[in-house]
């Protein structure tokens, strides 16, 4: 990792939660294989272009936050079109009540100032970090979800969604995959009637019977909704399903906003809402599995702490996560704060990267899937053996 | 009845048969298949599409229009001749273009349909190109971006179609993915991408293995996409001056991938010797030799000085001679030979070839001192290719081109090429990192390729027109090939529509 992540006591603003204990919470390791591993269900999420965390979780405490963003800026709680109070002059913005909902009901963790191990501001390079699992941009030709597959003790079956599988699910296990159909749909006639050719073939028999399958769980894909919705409700379909998968990765892009990005309006905000309203649904769909269930949403980093000349924002460092589910130890901010005074900026220009994405995703590979350290600071995050899980992530 | 080898040759070496090609073959399939490999190859001339060098300075004209656009903003190029204030305003301007550069995600195949997907940006660009680009606004200048790319994939698609000489064109796409790039990475790669395939890669397709190989290595697409243009000796004038470092992408990509494999023998100290020596290896721009601007240079003020030390053997310091003295030595390496003759028999045999035929090509390629020429014809004249085995599926630009091969359809634009290859998962330069596409039936035989290629199969056969019935055009594709479960199948569809889908997702066409 390179230094630039290292933390620095005397820029830390407020600590947040009551994440900095590393030592194993045993008991609550332990919670997490109450039931069988197997029923464990867990999603990832990843946000292509880099999410304006703050304007997302939003410092509306802070004058300087307003003062850099003069035309993009969120008011505060109580303001017309003001954030959504969470906690301690954090507010969610307005266009995310579900979000807002799942805080406040205990189920979300937040946390703030984080990226993948990658300090430069390449899209390319920002995003395969994020999603190889090491700390350099072809670090891996594999995703860190795709390696966990094969070392967690349930060794969960995974489900990719879109035509091209992202990254962070690519390797050596196998996975099934489903995708909003582009091209209008072959009748069911000229379906079986193909499947009736592959007797002699296996192969393409089982990945045509695969798909017919998952067309059958799903169901009507009028009733899916619209947007990123459709492919949130289709997963939740799938993972829900007797003997569905037990993980799955979305994308969702649409967050590289350099112009016009908009405030509580706009274009960033209908992004939000479309975001929002895909983990509602997925939720709800989940329905009682979402218990057993967790979520983790991620972008390859943030943007710059000052709008630019065009209503937007750039590239910048530090963004924000979430971590959800039925089981998680919600209605806390985890990691540290770095603060956004002029001095506490990386560089000046943006969010200091003061929480490693990867402590986020190995507590929750532990706690949920009990993947040993081992594996996790060798095969899934390469290594990483001077990142620390976190802990207490889970009730 | 057609030989079975007319159909090997049209199907496992050429990129599917067209309508009555395999008839046309003649008696002497191997003949038909030499005769490629004596031709010369398509450069695509034809088709006047931009050079990588013209897509670059496109590149910096749009990036000065959109600066012009807004207010108090310097130009990109440094005002002053001192040779430091002009490589400091290389870095700001490059780290500038990352942090502003927006994500390429509307590849143009965001249309909800065939039809929507056929005019998204390609009639623009079309009307736009009356225009010069000095009247052009930043946002259009973007779409021209984009749509340099649509043309190149849209020609290097219908020439597929249309070449009497596919085995050639299967041979571009071997060696294209063997040094695969990814377009979307950025608009420079954007616009130089489906150039190197043109540039660097079909001139040598028959030619020797070293010169691809360095016109590769030298493009500006390759040094670009792996991070080499800004890979600074850490003892050269800007590595001592500016703080910026070694980057060793390409020279471990270009070991691992391009030539001698993951099991070459070398070791990280091998890599960095290596990236040492190809540091300066980097292209003309605004700052940096402007007078160059888009094509290959080598800039000694970013180059390592001395000797470096790669696979025990020690390389003199001779500025731009010491990489290419390396790579020749990487080309003629035994590991390499190895390596190379491994995928070649994995692309066009199976996923898992007879040793004999690994062999054959290995030592084609050892022998004749890495001509591709020799080895291809090796290819064609090995009996394991000829063994009547039909094991490898195609994967999903292979398979969409086998069908319009097959229908003779080439009036699609490179818009609706773009949102068809985007619907069955495989968009041309597409793939994001330099390992190429899949290369197992695993990655191609997923669920929902499956029932893309089936809805695209379906699509494709309400276009089909005035040509004979499935069972006929099943017959004169497939020849005796075609299962007897098959033929049954397709001549027991509901429809003629129907029948040709089920000829497309035969288990016979589906692989070669």
């Amino acid at each position: 990792m390179s230094c630039s992540y290292r933390f620095d006591p005397t820029r830390r603003g407020l600590l947040l939660g009551a994440a900095g204990g590393l030592a194993l919470a045993g008991t609550n390791s332990r919670a997490a294989f109450s039931t069988t591993p197997s029923e464990k269900k867990l999603i990832a999420v990843i946000l292509h272009g880099g999410m304006d965390g703050l304007n997302v979780v939003v410092p509306a405490y802070s004058d300087d936050y307003y003062a850099a963003r003069a035309t993009i800026a969120i008011p505060p709680a109580g303001e017309p079109n003001g954030v959504i109070n969470l906690t301690d002059g954090f507010g969610m913005h307005p266009s995310m009540p579900g979000f807002a909902h799942f805080y406040l009901k205990g189920q979300m963790v937040i946390m703030h100032a984080t990226s993948a191990p990658y300090d430069k501001r390449s899209h390319f390079d920002g995003q395969n970090v994020l999603e190889n699992g090491t700390d350099q941009p072809l670090g891996e030709n594999t995703g860190w979800l795709n390696r966990a597959l094969g070392v967690a003790p349930a060794l969960p079956s995974a489900l990719g969604i879109g035509s091209t599988v992202t990254l962070v699910l690519k390797g050596q296990n196998s996975i099934a995959t489903w995708a909003e159909p582009k091209l209008a749909e072959a009748s069911t006639d000229t379906i079986a009637k193909t499947m009736a050719l592959y007797g002699s073939d296996p192969v393409l028999q089982a990945a045509l019977q695969g798909s017919i399958d998952i067309g059958n769980v799903i169901g009507d894909l009028n009733n899916l909704g619209t947007g990123f919705e459709f492919d949130a409700r289709a997963a939740g379909k799938i993972m829900s399903a007797d003997g569905g998968p037990g993980a799955c990765a979305l994308s969702y892009g649409g967050w590289d906003t350099h112009a016009n990005q908009g405030g509580s309006s706009g274009q960033l905000a209908n992004n939000l809402a479309n975001l929002d309203r895909a983990m509602v649904a997925l939720r709800e769909e989940l329905g009682d599995k979402w218990k057993d269930t967790v979520v983790v949403i991620a972008t390859e980093f943030g943007r710059t702490f000052a709008e630019n000349g065009t209503g937007g924002t750039d590239h910048g460092i530090g963004g924000v996560s979430f971590l959800l589910g039925g089981g998680v130890k919600g209605r806390r901010f985890i990691g540290d704060w770095p603060g956004i005074a002029p001095n506490q900026l990386n560089l000046g220009r943006e969010l200091y990267p003061a929480n490693d994405l990867r402590a986020l995703l190995k507590g929750m590979f532990r706690d949920h899937w009990g993947i040993s350290k081992s594996d996790l600071d060798n095969i899934v995050f390469p290594n990483s053996a001077n990142v620390p899980a976190m802990t207490n992530l889970f009730r | 009845m057609v030989d079975l080898d007319a159909y090997i040759a049209a199907h496992k070496f050429g990129l599917g048969a067209r309508y009555d090609e395999a008839s046309n073959i003649g008696a002497d399939p191997q003949a038909w298949l030499q005769a490629q490999l004596a031709s010369i190859s398509s450069t695509l001339d034809e088709y006047n599409l931009p050079s990588s060098q013209e897509g670059i300075e496109l590149f910096y004209h749009y990036l000065e229009t959109r600066r012009a656009e807004r207010a108090n903003e310097q130009p990109i190029a440094s005002a002053s001749v001192n040779p430091k204030q002009r490589i400091d305003k290389f870095f700001q301007e490059y780290e500038r273009m990352l942090r502003e550069e927006e994500l390429i995600e509307d590849n143009g195949v965001r249309g909800s349909s065939l039809q929507t997907a056929s005019n998204v940006h390609l009639k623009k660009y079309v009307d736009n190109l009356s225009r010069p680009a000095s009247d052009k606004t930043s946002k259009e200048l973007r779409q021209d971006m984009l749509a340099m790319f649509y043309s190149e994939v849209g020609v290097r698609t219908v020439h597929a179609i249309l070449t009497p000489a596919s085995f050639r064109e299967a041979l571009v796409r071997f060696w294209s993915d063997h040094f695969s790039v990814y377009a979307q990475k950025s608009l420079l790669m954007l616009v130089t991408a489906g150039a190197m395939e043109r540039e660097a890669i079909r001139p040598h397709i028959t030619g020797k293995f070293t010169d691809m190989l360095i016109a590769v290595e030298t493009h500006p697409a390759m040094l670009i996409y792996l991070d080499n243009w800004i890979s600074i000796g850490p003892n050269s004038y800007v590595g001592q001056n500016f703080g910026f470092g070694l980057n060793e992408n390409l020279a471990r990509e270009i070991m691992e991938l391009h030539t001698l494999g993951v099991n070459g023998g070398y070791s990280q100290n091998d890599i960095v010797g290596f990236a040492k020596a190809i540091t300066g290896w980097t292209i003309g721009n605004p700052n940096i030799q402007p007078e160059q601007l888009g094509d290959f240079i080598f800039e000694p003020l970013f180059h390592e000085p001395g000797s470096v030390n790669v696979m025990n053997k020690e390389y003199l310091g001779t500025g731009q001679d010491q990489g290419l003295e390396i790579l020749a030595d990487f080309a003629s390496n035994a590991a390499t030979a190895n390596f190379i003759a491994g995928k070649l028999a994995r692309h066009f045999h199976s996923d898992n070839p007879p040793q004999s035929l690994i062999d054959r090509l290995e030592l084609a390629f050892t022998s004749s001192d890495g001509d591709l020429g020799v080895v291809s014809a090796t290819l064609v004249t090995s009996p394991e290719m000829w063994d009547g085995t039909f094991a490898k599926l195609r994967n999903s630009e292979e398979f969409v081109i086998a069908t319009l091969r097959a229908f003779g359809v080439d009036t699609l634009t490179p818009g609706q090429l773009v949102f068809v290859f985007d619907a069955v998962g495989q968009v041309p330069f597409g793939h994001h990192a330099p390992d190429g596409w899949p290369k197992e039936e695993s990655s191609w035989a997923s669920s929902s390729i499956s029932s893309a290629k089936i809805n695209y199969s379906d699509l494709l056969s309400g276009f089909v027109a005035g040509l004979p019935e499935p069972s006929a055009m099943a017959t004169n594709i497939l020849g005796g090939r075609l299962s007897v479960s098959s033929a049954d199948g397709i001549s027991n569809a509901s429809s003629v529509k129907q029948g040709y889908t089920l000829m497309m997702m035969s288990p016979e066409f589906q692989r070669r």
